[in-house]
């Protein structure tokens, strides 16, 4: 396993560079194609406060969503993947303060790149204009989120 | 069910395996370190097996869904396999996953049925494979061969050896090496406390007979056995490392041990430890002047030449002795070796039994295989017209077979999943048998190898289930079945085989029965052993007084007198005595009796007796009975006549027809003291020494004229157990430096005597018991569905006047034929193979005629109640109802 893992890092690194390349090249604004997926969108949402490592992000996006989104493992990894190959997010150093692994497994770190922040950023204002004509429809009660 | 947290499940490695090569390469390591997170922070068990189970089923999603439309893309191995395939496999077991899903009440039966049945065996598998089948972790573990003398003091062929005898069994050609120890103790009083270590007294080359070269220094040699030699030990890899530090210069320093400096002359490899896990091994020291070819102190255990085998050794070792006792009839006479893998060794007296209890849980999992295989079925042919629908618009019949596999599938899955939960559960419980009832027993875990044993134990159950229906060819149900609806009997075949089923569910449930009747026969024999002394309240331990500061028998008598009376002034405490060899306890000598004033037996007639060394308090303490005469009193000191008190066995052997009182005999087992003359003062009682043997002659003589330092002292108290404390207390008032070894009560002694059957007992009793529970619900099921199915037959007899009696009857025949003829064949099986059963039972006949009724007429009982609830439910049929809904 651990002989894998050191090579599986650099690849997938150098995978992301690559993808990044071509989302940028077919999207240049970066801008989503259509709505985000919830549990895409929750991922962004998570890691736009900082970097942070698989089991730690599953447990945000679950508490975010207030249990609504709860993504199991195989499922966050593809979420991961997907959001990786569209050169959203990217494998990062992992931070200072990061709590050590008791195990002798280094976790592996995923923050968002310039043009994920983007995307996250779009889908948020696309949302909030979601919100102000279900509000200006009477559908939401004054300031209340929902 | 403890996890230990580095380790991912084998269940969560395998799933990981089923993801795209691309997406595994670049995810599963850190899915593993995410799902240790999430194990990690789960504090029951209950929350770790629930998030193990659903991230499973996550991954298995996220395989057919990462192979459908996969995130990664670019350079690399393609997938395992072609989409279509995955997908079409996907739909069916979705199919599969909703079919089942509909008839929760068929699959929660089947899936428990398969899990109890699967993981049962699991366990099994798991107890046989760490004490049976994994190689001992020894270099070459089968050329190590033990060497035993076998002659009529030992007759079960594992006697000790005597010194010369291993000496020149050792020079031959189909030994590399062989060497003669003893398991003992010593006392390590280096620093602070003194501390009881179990030791190897060994002759010479232990480490090389195991294939290690020492790490530092060198092994024992000969010289070091020569009656002068300097004392000197080699010590384990454990013991240098936890004790001495592990430094290098070790070796010519030394250690203090009973009272004596030992150079330490070597360091044993990293993970060896024999006898046990000794870490301690100093030279046996024998001479052969005082412990000859009679002498019997020495286990042996060697290393068979290269190109030499155990049959090849034993034909030597045979020669050997037919030479060994025309040369020295006086203690050869009829004495043989035997020669036997320490593999087998170890395993001997658990083998059979544990093979036993593995063929009882291989019974049980057919029978749940075969009501399973009842339940699919009733199912497949109420789902015949499910099936003739899907043929009709158009589905295949390879895709509906695949279906009905991919059911039986998913079936066996779930019941290896269950199977694992329930095996983990019940190798739990057995790590709880008491150490030494079965070799290697603590080393027992769901490891890796009864993983894959689970896998193939439910993949050969699936092929069996899966393919059985699938033959029987969905895609030919005709359009009749459409037509007909679901009012069909189920032809005349089916219903054979179900009967054929049941019936073979019902003989394989009367062999467990009668298998745990015959080990409940078997343990009730063996606890109610007359033991010839009352057990109960009995607090024993173990002193060895050092030579060196104990030297004379006198001030041997007068420690162990002061101390019972200590003892003794302790609350609560009835009574006190002290003996070498107790009942149940450690320590044994035997020798031959030779009478005054007869001539000596001729080689092979000698009658051996067991010696015990007692203090006056002995008889009162374990309440032996007195037959005749006196009891060993205070007054039978060193000086006056030497006393013997013997036991009715040994009048039996050796006055059979002469008042024993006042004859004088001599017996010439040894303590190191020379053996007097003794003088028979009194008869007791026999006392079962070991619970499996046959009483044999004691003899007890004052420790006060004779004995060794090394003694039981039993206390009896009022409330059942004396506080180790208070002994330990009493004990170092005397002697600081004396440890106190096995403390235990008579009662514990006795029920490790019983603990494999009793082990065993449990095992196939609660195998029997699930197999007659599988049993009855498959009788039940089978009848109630044969109501449920003739309910508008019964309505129509009973509207021709058929009374409630007749139906009653004629369904509980139906129900009850199968479950005779398999209560005849498998007491007829039973029967036949008895012998199977002989390894495990004691003191009760294989063919008991009591246990084997009773297992039947059990088994019948639950039959006819199983039969009867839907017997009187089809007596209670309203015909005017019933013929209404035809």
């Amino acid at each position: 396993m651990t002989g894998n893992r050191g090579r599986d890092t650099s690849g997938g690194r150098g995978r992301g560079e690559a993808e990044r390349a071509r989302a940028a090249a077919t999207e240049p604004r970066g801008a989503p194609p259509a709505p985000l997926s919830a549990s895409d969108f929750h991922v962004l949402m998570v890691l736009a406060d900082g970097a942070s490592y698989g089991y730690a992000i599953m447990k945000a996006v679950e508490a975010h969503s207030g249990g609504a989104v709860a993504p199991e493992i195989g499922s966050m990894y593809r979420i991961l993947s997907r959001l990786m190959t569209a050169g959203w997010v990217e494998e990062v150093e992992a931070p200072d303060d990061a709590p050590s692994s008791t195990r002798g497994r280094d976790r592996r770190y995923y923050g968002l790149t310039a043009a994920g922040r983007r995307v996250a950023h779009a889908e948020a204002r696309r949302l909030a204009a979601v919100v102000e004509l279900a509000r200006s429809r009477h559908l939401l009660a004054e300031g209340g989120a929902g | 069910m403890t996890h230990r947290p580095e380790a991912v499940p084998y269940l969560i490695r395998v799933l990981l395996l089923l993801l795209p090569g691309r997406f595994r390469q670049a995810f599963a390591a850190d899915m593993e370190a995410a799902f240790l997170d999430g194990i990690a922070e789960r504090g029951t068990a209950g929350a770790r097996v629930a998030f193990t189970l659903r991230t499973a089923l996550d991954l298995i999603r996220t395989a057919f869904r990462e192979r459908r439309s996969p995130t990664v893309h670019g350079p690399g191995r393609d997938p395992a396999f072609r989409v279509p395939v995955a997908d079409r496999l996907w739909s069916d077991l979705r199919l599969a996953a909703r079919s089942l899903g509909k008839r929760p009440g068929f699959t929660v039966v089947a899936a428990a049925t398969l899990s109890l049945g699967i993981g049962a065996n699991s366990a099994v598998f798991s107890i046989v494979d760490s004490v049976l089948l994994k190689p001992l972790p020894y270099v070459d573990p089968d050329g190590l061969v033990m060497v035993y003398a076998h002659d009529r003091e030992s007759p079960d062929g594992r006697g000790v050896m005597s010194l010369p005898d291993t000496e020149d069994a050792a020079a031959l050609p189909g030994f590399e090496t062989l060497v003669g120890y003893r398991e003992a103790e010593l006392t390590l009083t280096s620093d602070g406390e003194p501390e009881v270590l179990p030791q190897g007294r060994v002759t010479d080359g232990i480490l090389a007979t195991f294939g290690l070269r020492p790490v530092l220094g060198r092994d024992i040699d000969r010289a070091d056995n020569e009656q002068n030699a300097p004392r000197v030990v080699v010590i384990g890899y454990r013991f240098w490392q936890d004790r001495l530090g592990g430094s290098a210069d070790v070796i010519g320093s030394t250690l203090e041990l009973s009272g004596a400096k030992h150079e330490i002359i070597g360091v044993a490899p990293a993970g060896f430890g024999f006898p046990g896990n000794v870490q301690l091994w100093t030279p046996r020291r024998l001479n052969t002047q005082d412990c000859g070819r009679g002498c019997h102190t020495l286990l042996a255990i060697g290393r068979l030449a290269r190109g030499s085998t155990v049959e090849s050794a034993q034909t030597q070792l045979t020669g050997l002795a037919s030479r060994l006792s025309d040369a020295y009839p006086e203690s050869n006479f009829d004495k043989r070796f035997r020669a036997v893998r320490l593999a087998d060794d170890r395993v001997a007296d658990v083998r059979s039994g544990l093979w036993f209890v593995f063929g009882a849980v291989a019974l049980v999992l057919l029978i749940a295989c075969a009501n399973v295989a009842n339940l699919l079925i009733v199912r497949g042919e109420s789902r015949r017209g499910e099936l003739a629908v899907r043929s009709a618009l158009g589905a295949s019949r390879r895709r509906l077979a695949a279906q009905v596999l991919m059911e039986s599938l998913l079936l066996a899955l779930v019941g290896v999943a269950g199977g694992l939960v329930v095996a983990r559960l019940t190798i739990a419980l057995v790590r709880l048998v008491p150490a030494g009832t079965l070799p290697g027993v603590e080393s027992v875990s769901l490891d890796g190898r009864v993983v894959l044993f689970t896998l193939t134990v439910g993949l050969m159950v699936a092929v069996i289930f899966g393919v059985s229906p699938a033959l029987r060819d969905p895609g030919d149900t005709r359009i009749r079945d459409l037509v007909s609806g679901r009012r069909t009997h189920g032809t005349r075949s089916l219903r054979r085989a179900r009967s054929v089923l049941l019936a073979g569910e019902v003989a394989l449930s009367v062999l467990l029965l009668a298998g745990a009747g015959l080990l409940l026969k078997s343990f009730d024999r063996l606890y109610r052993t007359e033991l010839g002394f009352e057990p109960d309240n009995l607090t024993r331990f173990r002193l060895v007084l050092p030579s060196a500061r104990y030297d004379t028998l006198p001030a041997i008598a007068a420690f162990y007198s002061t101390l019972e009376e200590r003892l003794a002034a302790i609350p609560g405490v009835e009574s006190v005595g002290s003996a070498y060899g107790p009942p149940l306890g450690f320590g044994h000598i035997t020798g031959d009796v030779e009478v005054e004033g007869r001539v000596k037996p001729a080689p092979g007639d000698e009658i051996y007796a067991s010696m015990h060394s007692v203090t006056p308090g002995h008889l009162d303490v374990h309440r032996l009975p007195l037959i005749e005469g006196r009891w060993i009193e205070p007054s039978d000191a060193l000086g006056t006549t030497p006393v013997a008190v013997v036991s009715e066995t040994f009048v039996a052997q050796v006055f059979p027809s002469e008042d024993p009182i006042g004859k004088r005999f001599r017996v010439t087992a040894n303590f190191g003291f020379t053996a007097p003359v003794w003088t028979v003062v009194g008869v007791t009682g026999d006392v079962a020494s070991r619970l499996r043997s046959r009483p044999e002659g004691d003899v007890y003589v004052p420790l006060s004229q004779f004995g060794p330092g090394s003694m039981t002292i039993t206390l009896r108290s009022r409330s059942g157990v004396v506080p180790v404390q208070a002994l330990t207390e009493v004990v170092h008032a005397l002697d600081p430096a004396l440890p106190l070894r096995s403390v235990s009560t008579v009662r514990d002694a006795v029920n490790e005597e019983v603990a494999p059957t009793r082990f065993y007992l449990v095992a196939v009793g609660s195998f029997a018991a699930l197999a007659v529970l599988l049993a009855c619900v498959g009788l039940y099921g089978v009848v109630a569905y044969l109501v449920a199915r003739r309910t508008s037959e019964i309505g129509i007899r009973m509207a021709l006047g058929a009374r409630r009696g007749q139906v009653t009857g004629l369904v509980l025949s139906q129900g009850l034929r199968p479950a005779l003829l398999g209560a005849a064949v498998g007491l007829g099986i039973a029967i036949a193979a008895s012998r199977v059963a002989e390894a495990v039972v004691y003191q009760v006949s294989p063919r008991d005629p009591v246990v084997l009724g009773g297992a039947t007429a059990l088994i019948l009982a639950v039959a006819v109640l199983a039969a009867v609830l839907p017997a009187r439910r089809a007596s209670r049929i309203d015909p005017v109802t019933a013929l209404r809904t035809e």
